[in-house]
């Protein structure tokens, strides 16, 4: 995804200036006085002469006053990209008059790194003289974030008392989550007949070639087989494999996230895994719906192609964590967010334990579930991984053990990649196999 | 870049030694070496961590070291003396500063050059006014004065001169923040 870009251009240099006072100008300042002090206690010239080009740096800053201007234009391109993507950020400098030493940068959101290029430059312009800046950012966690607020100060003369100025090009670019190849067939148990690329072996509507058959009144006239029907003399058809597809819900705990405020929570990687499946099963042309369970629920109702693509993207864009002591009832989620028979990704960090609450709602309610619990423990980056990491899956499986019984597929994750497992996990038929209370 | 950082290095370099060195040209005694050494560590630490607190802790021991380097050795008064100490210091405080740009910022080609300008334009200029200081002490010398009118005269002096100049600093804050 690739947005077409922004530009904008800021205004005159002159009309935003400030004159800023440096720490340095205490410094010479004191030491000037000790000098003084110095000199007239030891009634020596030396200490007075050895402050004297401080007093002189302090005398030339104050008097010396320009009035730089400069122009600048900042295209950012593109505007929306994925996490990991490169944002190129150009800056065209252009100055009126002569400019001294500057100081140029750019502050990156802490989610943000330089991958190509500086944020910091110490440039000098002449009168007249244009200058193009590049660098590329990389954003390392989805979301928001304002792009192209650029500093710029000036250093005349000794530099005590710069100019700095604040331009602001801003740009929202949108950072959209990291999609995870999914390439093996992963069929949801129930389908349900409409376009799709799940095949039934109930002959349809569809593009598969099924087989031949004699021609029964109200059979389309295009559909006829004219080598067979001249072969045999009788009208024969074409049959084809009904197509079927199915309604897929991604439903992301937000009760609770633990992680790195910057570099990523398990609900981060979570977000991830939800938009890979999303993308595959959208790709498969199935219905997809997102639900955020949390504090506040949320939901993107099922629907198919690259519209709803984009909808759930925009979706999980801003999805956060709603803490709230106050549980929702994932019942009162209605019936066309969440459709019988559909198959359930539940992404969580199994942070919360009411969230087993609204599992326990959904598997007496016979849908097709598949758990996969995010390791709080990989997204912390502790040092102690591997047993911390271990005592996590033990306590987990125990709490799930119900579930797991119920066969309902658990997949812990303790990866970068969330959906590592989920292949194998949903190929193993034994597991689906459910209770015949249920 | 790499030259403009290398050469920027040497210099600063090069002033923290000489700056350090500067009173055991008058004495060698003990207690300057000490000091000699202290502010050696000082300005170099300074340098290194990027901190303008202990450069100014250096430059302040060095001031200190070498008042005392002249009271003991009883050198006689001696206008290119401080001069010389003088811009070793402004040489090695401006360029810890612009050091500490150059260690976060990318430095274009070119740049090391016009960095060097307004050393060498305060440079000139303290070294003007430090002999128009010389010429008026001459001056003030020849004129038939008693040893203790000599020093009230330099103790109002350099009051009015801090004075003066702490009002022109406040007043020309005042107006650029205007």
């Amino acid at each position: 995804m690739r947005s077409p870009g922004f530009d904008a251009r800021s205004s005159i240099y002159g009309d935003i200036v400030q004159r800023r006072y440096q720490a340095q100008n205490y410094l010479y300042f004191g030491l000037l006085l000790i000098g003084l002090l110095l000199s007239t206690m030891s009634r020596r010239i030396e200490p007075l002469c050895t402050v004297l080009p401080l007093a002189c740096a302090l005398v030339c800053s104050r008097l010396v006053r320009p009035r730089p201007v400069l122009h600048l234009d900042v295209a950012i391109t593109p505007t929306q990209v994925f996490e990991g993507d490169p944002i190129t950020v150009r800056v065209h400098l252009r100055a009126e008059t002569d400019i001294p030493p500057m100081e140029f940068w750019h502050p990156l959101p802490p989610e943000a790194m330089c991958t190509a290029g500086a944020t910091r430059h110490l440039i000098t312009l002449g009168h007249g003289e244009e200058k193009t800046l590049e660098h590329q950012v990389t954003f390392v966690r989805r979301g928001e974030y304002p792009l192209g607020r650029l500093y710029t100060r000036i250093h005349p003369n000794v530099g005590l008392q710069p100019l700095l100025a604040e331009h602001l090009c801003e740009q929202t670019c949108r950072i959209y989550p990291q999609t995870l190849p999914l390439n093996r067939l992963m069929p949801p148990w129930h389908t349900h007949i409409s376009f799709g690329h799940y095949v039934a072996r109930a002959a349809g509507e569809g593009v598969e070639f099924a087989g031949i058959r004699p021609y029964n009144g109200g059979d389309r006239i295009r559909r006829i087989h004219w080598p067979t029907s001249l072969k045999r003399q009788q009208l024969y058809v074409n049959e084809y494999h009904r197509e079927h597809n199915a309604d897929v819900i991604l439903l992301l705990d937000t009760l609770m996230a633990a992680g790195h405020p910057h570099r990523g929570t398990t609900l981060d990687i979570a977000v991830r895994a939800a938009a890979s499946l999303a993308s595959y099963y959208l790709r498969q042309k199935d219905r997809v719906g997102l639900v955020s369970y949390g504090g506040v629920c949320t939901w993107v109702q099922p629907s198919s192609g690259q519209q709803q693509w984009y909808r759930i993207l925009d979706a999980l864009l801003t999805t956060r964590t709603h803490f709230s002591y106050h549980s929702k009832d994932i019942t009162l989620i209605p019936p066309r967010v969440l459709p019988p028979g559909a198959l359930i990704f539940v992404l969580t960090s199994l942070l919360d334990r009411r969230i087993e609450t609204a599992l326990n709602d959904l598997v007496a309610r016979a849908f097709q579930l598949v758990m996969v619990g995010i390791s709080p423990v990989h997204a912390m980056g502790s040092r102690h991984f591997e047993g911390e990491s271990r005592l996590w899956r033990l306590e987990t499986e125990a709490n799930l053990h119900q579930f797991r019984s119920l066969g309902v597929p658990i997949i812990l994750q303790d990866t970068a990649n969330p959906l590592m497992h989920l292949h194998a996990a949903l190929t193993r038929r034994q597991l689906w196999r459910r209770e015949k209370w249920l | 870049m790499a030259t403009g950082k290398m050469a920027l290095t040497i210099w600063l370099g090069l002033t923290s030694a000489l700056w350090a060195l500067h009173p055991l040209f008058l004495t060698q005694a003990r207690g300057i070496q000490l000091l000699a050494i202290l502010t050696g560590l000082l300005a170099v630490w300074g340098w290194l961590g990027g901190s303008a607190v202990l450069m100014f802790w250096s430059a302040l021991t060095g001031l200190l070291n070498a008042t005392l380097a002249l009271l003991l050795s009883a050198h006689p008064p001696n206008l290119w003396a401080g001069l010389s100490a003088g811009l070793l210091l402004f040489a090695l405080l401006d360029g810890h500063q612009r050091w500490v740009y150059v260690r976060h910022c990318e430095l274009e080609p070119g740049m090391f050059i016009r960095m060097l300008e307004p050393f060498i334009r305060v440079s000139t200029l303290a070294i003007v006014v430090g002999f128009a200081m010389g010429m008026l002490l001459i001056a003030l010398d020849a004129l038939p004065l008693q040893a203790t009118h000599v020093g009230t005269l330099t103790i109002v002096g350099a009051a009015l001169f801090a004075g003066v100049f702490t009002l022109f600093i406040l007043h020309t804050n005042r107006l650029s923040s205007d």
